[in-house]
């Protein structure tokens, strides 16, 4: 009886520490740059989940926002997204590997990119625009994750990543390290991590960036079985993005989903489905920007 | 009420002054033994312009004109209707006459002017500047009839440089494409051979007390030369012509030449045309051949021949088969030629000049028709001659056709513009790219002034990072963005108007 009080009254004490943490990382004064950075266009399932998967138990795209959440059907799990964007000869791709180890410690490798083909080079002769050529642009962020759960209510995940970038003939490299928590419940997630700790790229023009903090917070509920609603808030610096989105499970083999991303800004309007059989899946989701257009994106999942 | 008289009675339109204040000083019971009243329209104008806003209506002055029945002599009725109480003066409207002719001395030798009542084209008011190209055997751009509708590059200086870096040195006044080879090829675009010039005179000379009188004497003639004074030329020469004369704006390409064989270059180039909304216009080729020479064969251009007036059939000099189009008047045309000279000409290269100058001119005065419509009317509209069964233009006929059709057009250019499907901005670039310094200049292009829009720049997940609004001026603009706060990465920007769901993108990258 003593020892099942005492072990209770440790994982209250964990409960409190978590939300001290929780409320202590919301109080931050994230001051460092100025600058949004948005991953997820590289995914496909959390695109359509309008990236409000901070507390959601994820696949492989989930350690992308929180190295905590990527714990679900990983393990030995290949992922490939390739999409292009808004018509405009942007590609976006996400490739992905998953590997669990005694359903304790879940490891991810990740290469999201972006290659954005011929982008006009212009100059100012005699005060008239003129293009000149093109060149084109590589973004490379390759990431390895490790999630760690700690008890049947909490994980915990940090990822280590590497920064490539090339702009015409000009590369800045860097790395970064992102880290988070994932707190489990039979209806309600809650999730919060830490994105760009450290995150430097030293560019060969002698230029040196740094992304700026990104604090991300969120709930997952799930009121009844085949239906989740997430939410979640990013914090850099001043700027606040808030995402929604609802999954509807058809089956256990197809679900539906609709979100908003950046509400109140840019309002993305987001939607996809996600086919889940044995050894594959497939996702797609599509994403309405009103100044830029649509994007389709397809992405797949298989086993090996 | 008929009466005896009435079977001599004619009928007047006299014009009533009012000598009183009061308006209706004309009324219906008004009746005279010797005239009967008609019909009455009482006309109101203010007498000063400046006070008018003082001037109520019943204290304009005014005037009315009637329409009288009378068996009397038009003064006789005058003088009674000037004697009845409230009218000051009664006279006759008198008709007027336009005193209007041309006056180039030698116009007279311009028969094809009276087929098809050509000169009536010269009655149609110009709404738009028609820049047509005649490529050909050059233009003697000195010429007395044609040295004022002669194209100008203003950006360009006779001087063996490219001025206005276009890729082609001393493009003042058109071009020349002869000796390609010859490295020293520049802009010299006059004519040493005559046809050229007879063609251009054709289609623009100008109505200027001298010479002759162009089709179309507002239209600008844009020379671009690709025989030499052999009259020797080739598809190449011409397709680069074509190419130019495309990329300089023309309306319209005046071909009056051709050969039996076609090159993949030539197809390309009247390809090119088409597709830029360039009507090219073409001779089907003399010899009296069963065969339409190329370009004219080609479905896209208009062929044209030259016919006989008089024995509605074709000239036997000129070609006929699939291809032509449309034909007139071809023999003994009488137009310019090189050193303030004049001569005849005969052949379908003078046919095509006219059908250009017959276009350019109506085009001149219905703007906003679309290509197709100038081209379907022209050659499908045009009266069909029997039994030679070939469309021959009359300009009734087509300014008909073309008036119906401008309004319809219109009509739907109107609806198309309020719903925004064309945008009022264009050449919308970030200049220079990549960005290197702390602000991004977005250059654009728009039709007019105090236009209100906007400019934003994107990351590449569509988040918004910069956003600011414009004035436009008139021309070129240019915005500049602060993107001091953007690390180095690719950005995508839109540049939209209020007024417009159109929305311009493009992306640029910040290298610092």
């Amino acid at each position: 009886m003593d020892k099942f009080c005492f072990s209770k009254k440790i994982k209250e004490k964990f409960i409190n520490i978590y939300i001290l943490i929780l409320l202590s990382l919301l109080c931050l004064n994230l001051s460092i740059g100025n600058h949004v950075f948005a991953q997820d266009i590289r995914l496909v399932a959390g695109y359509a989940s309008a990236y409000a998967i901070t507390a959601k138990e994820s696949g492989l795209e989930g350690s992308i926002k929180n190295p905590a959440t990527s714990i679900k059907n990983i393990n030995k799990k290949i992922l490939v997204n390739i999409n292009e964007s808004y018509g405009m000869e942007i590609y976006h791709g996400l490739l992905g590997f998953g590997y669990e180890y005694i359903d304790d410690i879940f490891v991810t490798a990740l290469l999201p990119f972006s290659s954005i083909a011929d982008i006009a080079q212009n100059e100012v002769i005699n005060e008239i625009p003129t293009k000149i050529g093109q060149y084109n642009a590589l973004h490379m962020y390759p990431q390895l994750s490790v999630t760690k759960r700690i008890n049947s209510k909490m994980l915990i995940g940090s990822s280590v990543i590497g920064i490539y970038d090339r702009i015409s003939n000009e590369v800045g490299k860097g790395f970064s390290v992102d880290t988070g928590i994932l707190l489990t419940g039979e209806i309600i997630n809650m999730g919060i991590s830490l994105q760009n700790i450290g995150n430097s790229k030293f560019w060969s023009t002698g230029k040196i960036d740094h992304k700026p903090l990104q604090l991300n917070t969120g709930i997952a509920i799930k009121p009844i079985r085949n239906l989740e609603f997430l939410t979640d808030m990013s914090i850099i610096k001043e700027k606040m993005i808030k995402n929604i989105a609802l999954i509807y499970d058809i089956s256990s083999y197809l679900n539906l989903t609709v979100g908003v991303r950046d509400i109140g800004t840019s309002n993305q309007v987001r939607s996809g489905a996600n086919m889940i059989l044995n050894s594959f899946s497939m996702h797609y989701s599509y994403g309405y920007h009103m100044a830029l257009g649509d994007s389709h994106k397809l992405g797949m999942t298989l086993d090996i | 009420m008929f009466s005896l008289s009435s079977l001599y009675a004619a009928t007047y339109d006299i014009i009533l002054h009012n000598s009183s204040n009061s308006v209706n000083f004309l009324t219906e019971s008004l009746s005279l033994t010797d005239i009967t009243f008609l019909d009455k329209k009482d006309i109101y104008f203010n007498n000063n312009k400046d006070l008018s806003f003082l001037i109520d209506r019943s204290q304009k002055s005014s005037l009315t004109i009637a329409r009288v029945e009378s068996n009397l002599a038009i003064e006789q009725v005058c003088e009674i209707l000037t004697a009845l109480p409230n009218i000051s003066l009664a006279e006759p409207n008198y008709n007027l006459e336009l005193y209007q002719e041309s006056l180039d001395p030698l116009s007279f030798k311009q028969d094809y002017l009276m087929e098809g009542d050509l000169f009536q084209l010269w009655s149609l008011v110009s709404k738009k500047s028609v820049l047509i190209a005649v490529i050909d055997t050059g233009v003697d751009i000195n010429h007395e009839d044609l040295k004022d509708v002669i194209y100008s590059n203003d950006l360009e200086i006779i001087n063996g440089k490219d001025d206005d870096r276009n890729g082609y040195i001393d493009d003042r006044s058109g071009y020349q494409w002869v000796n390609l080879l010859d490295d020293e090829s520049v802009g010299d675009s006059g004519d040493d051979h005559g046809h050229g010039t007879h063609m251009a005179g054709i289609i623009a000379s100008a109505s200027n007390q001298k010479g002759i009188v162009g089709i179309h004497p507002g239209a600008t003639i844009l020379p671009l030369k690709v025989f030499d004074s052999n009259g020797v030329g080739y598809q190449l020469e011409a397709s680069l012509a074509i190419r130019y004369a495309v990329d300089q704006g023309v309306d319209i390409i005046n071909c009056s030449w051709g050969y039996v064989y076609k090159t993949k270059v030539l197809e390309d180039a009247i390809a090119y045309a088409i597709e830029n909304d360039v009507i090219v216009i073409a001779a089907v080729g003399n010899g009296g051949m069963n065969t339409v020479m190329y370009p004219a064969k080609f479905q896209s251009v208009i062929g044209v021949g030259s016919i006989n007036r008089n024995s509605q059939k074709l000239e036997s000099f000129s070609n006929q088969g699939q291809g032509l189009d449309i034909a007139i008047s071809g023999k003994n045309i009488f137009s310019a030629a090189p050193g303030n000279a004049y001569q005849y000409l005969t052949g379908t290269s003078t046919s095509t000049a006219i059908i250009s100058g017959i276009l350019g001119r109506i085009m001149s005065h219905y703007p906003s028709l679309s290509t197709e419509s100038y081209q379907a009317i022209l050659t499908q509209s045009s009266p069909l001659v029997l039994p030679a069964s070939i469309r021959v233009p009359n300009v009734y006929t087509l300014l008909d056709e073309f008036q119906v059709k401008a309004t319809v057009e219109q009509t739907i250019m109107s609806y198309e513009s309020d719903h925004n499907h064309k945008s009022k901005i264009s050449n919308v670039m970030v200049a220079p790219s990549p960005v290197q310094t702390q602000e991004a200049m977005i250059h654009f292009i728009a039709e007019e002034a105090g236009l209100a829009g906007s400019i934003s720049v994107y990351n590449l997940a569509g988040e918004l990072q910069e956003k600011q609004s414009f004035i436009s001026n008139s021309d070129r603009n240019r915005v500049i963005i602060n993107i001091a706060n953007m690390s180095n990465s690719t950005y995508i920007y839109t540049v939209s108007l209020a007024e417009e769901t159109k929305i311009h993108k493009g992306k640029f990258a910040v290298l610092r």
